[in-house]
């Protein structure tokens, strides 16, 4: 394994496991959490 | 409540990652990566994530809910409600019906062979192949190539077949929440948690063969990600890079439209977009990267990995890993943990691509959700068999040439300009950032407006003129087969047809109605 190697190795993993948590951290502390639980005023959008 | 809805907003990310989380995560990717450019088709492939993956699967998030908003959990109806005016757009729609009904022909059938070589694996019943010819021969025999009657030949096939069948239309015949839903919450930590057991498997692995210190898995990370910078001035590696992420994301196949379609209309979608795009890169390139080529590098080395790359997914799935694995302990356990793997992965992608044919039943003809799987499940079933008995004729290859490449590509090119340029950009951001638990920068309004739709066209019009017409025009199909090849594309114009007549009639009906 070349140096060049383990740096897209690495980068492509840092990135990508930085974006997951994010986005999974995001998701799970958000306080919308429930779509069941939104307005029931939303189900009036027809039409 | 709606009939149809999301008991969790992890629920819908889940059900959108399982969707997008499939064979080619673990099997395509790797040789994709390895043939072009190693490390340096990261560049690439990041980009494209950036320009055109993220959009999409936004432009998807924002156009579902927004269909749904109107009633309509499918295609036809969601591009009516973007462009009324226009009075053809609701027969594009069909695209994403048909797209998805035309993979699930034969990706379900490909879906049992995993669950069949799980248990094969489990029992011990290929362990006598130790070749790649006694491996390939195997695959062989289990596909119904072999000798004795028809019906003997294709028995274990067939069988499995329609154990995997039943299962996706019992889990299909359950509402959304406790069905797709329910399934891909349990099955998506459990296809993480299989694929982190065979990644510290894969990574212990060291050097299996004393005698042949290079062939290890270091070297084996080494072959897959040391850059070749040449490979970033050629086109094809771009179209390569493009490629993957179109396909690996689920976007442009209708899919996510219909998902999205059951979201109240101040649910988020920015951020579920970015989990669910997320979601699927991880278990791409951490998971999916680090597993065949390394393993199959450290068992056959250097010399066979061209080979073993160009051989293409099938052959790495059901050939290279079971031979790779027949080498370390307990072999049985691990075969069976990859298989399972895989099975999970194309089992909850399975279900997804019932959906949008399943959902189109019920709203547009006031279908119960069990009458419109009957339905579908009829038809489906009879129109798999042709994948599982003309398999050597080249059906399978017409069936994804259609489905996952042409109707795809096309479908994703035409709802990135509908949404930027139809409906207009304005609308759509803010559409996209209504009830939205994130602000996309705004970078991304000039992204999704010009970037997205040309990087599309591109690959629109690279593909046609690489693969597609001479596709198209039969070039690489032997001469025998080419009226099995006739026989499917007149096949898939009647139901092509039969679609767009569904749709006439719906909205006839509705015109009916308003006057």
């Amino acid at each position: 394994m070349q140096p060049g190697g383990w740096f897209f190795l690495i980068i492509s993993w840092s990135v990508i496991m930085t974006l997951f948590t994010y986005s999974m951290f995001r998701t799970l502390t958000s306080t919308k959490q429930n779509s069941s639980e939104s307005s029931e005023a939303d189900e009036t959008r027809k039409d | 409540m709606a009939k149809n809805a999301w008991g969790s907003k992890l629920g819908v990310i889940m059900a959108v990652a399982g969707s997008a989380v499939g064979l080619g995560n673990f099997l395509r990717f790797p040789v994709q990566v390895a043939q072009n450019g190693g490390g340096a088709f990261m560049i690439p492939y990041f980009v494209m994530l950036i320009l055109m993956g993220l959009p999409l699967m936004w432009i998807e998030w924002t156009i579902g809910r927004f269909g749904g908003g109107f009633g309509h959990s499918t295609a036809p109806g969601m591009f009516h409600s973007l462009w009324e005016k226009n009075r053809f757009i609701k027969y594009f729609g069909v695209i994403g019906i048909f797209g998805p009904t035309l993979i699930f022909i034969y990706y379900i059938y490909i879906e049992s062979w995993l669950l069949a070589y799980s248990c094969f694996a489990l029992f011990g019943m290929y362990d006598g192949c130790t070749t790649k010819e006694s491996m390939s021969a195997f695959l062989n025999v289990y596909q119904g190539f072999g000798e004795g009657g028809l019906l003997s030949r294709m028995a274990p096939a067939y069988l499995f077949f329609v154990i995997t069948f039943a299962l996706n239309m019992l889990i299909m015949g359950y509402e959304i929440k406790n069905g797709i839903e329910k399934v891909c919450k349990y099955a998506m930590p459990v296809l993480f948690g299989l694929a982190a057991i065979l990644l510290l498997r894969v990574l212990t692995l060291g050097t299996p063969d004393p005698a042949a210190p290079d062939n290890n898995i270091i070297n084996g990370l080494g072959y897959m990600w040391n850059p070749k910078w040449s490979a970033l001035k050629d086109a094809r590696v771009w179209f390569a890079a493009a490629g993957q992420i179109l396909f690996t994301l689920s976007c442009g196949i209708g899919v996510i439209l219909t998902y999205a379609s059951y979201l109240r209309k101040k649910d988020d979608v920015a951020l579920s977009g970015l989990t669910a795009a997320s979601t699927n890169e991880f278990a791409e390139v951490i998971l999916g990267g680090s597993i065949v080529i390394p393993a199959a590098f450290a068992f056959f080395g250097a010399a066979n990995m061209e080979t073993i790359a160009k051989s293409g997914s099938f052959n790495l799935g059901f050939v290279t890993m079971p031979l790779v694995l027949q080498h370390v302990p307990f072999s049985h356990i691990f075969g069976f943990i990859w298989f399972m793997l895989l099975f999970i992965a194309g089992i909850t992608s399975s279900i997804s691509l019932c959906l949008p044919p399943i959902a189109f039943l019920e709203d547009e003809f006031s279908m119960s959700k069990k009458s419109a799987t009957r339905i579908f499940g009829t038809v489906t079933f009879i129109l798999c068999q042709a994948p599982i008995f003309f398999l050597a004729n080249g059906v399978v290859d017409e069936l994804d040439f259609w489905g996952s490449n042409f109707c795809l590509i096309l479908f994703a090119a035409v709802e990135s300009v509908l949404f930027a340029w139809v409906f207009g950009m304005d609308k759509a951001w803010t559409e996209l950032h209504l009830g939205s638990d994130i602000t996309i920068p705004k970078f991304y309004r000039f992204v999704i407006k010009w970037i997205t739709p040309a990087v599309l066209l591109f690959v629109l019009g690279f593909w046609l003129i690489q693969e597609g017409i001479p596709t198209i025009l039969m070039k690489n199909i032997k001469p025998e087969d080419r009226i099995y090849v006739i026989t499917v594309r007149t096949a898939l114009i009647l139901l092509f047809s039969v679609l767009c007549f569904l749709v006439w009639r719906v909205w006839k009906k509705r015109e009916k109605e308003v006057a």
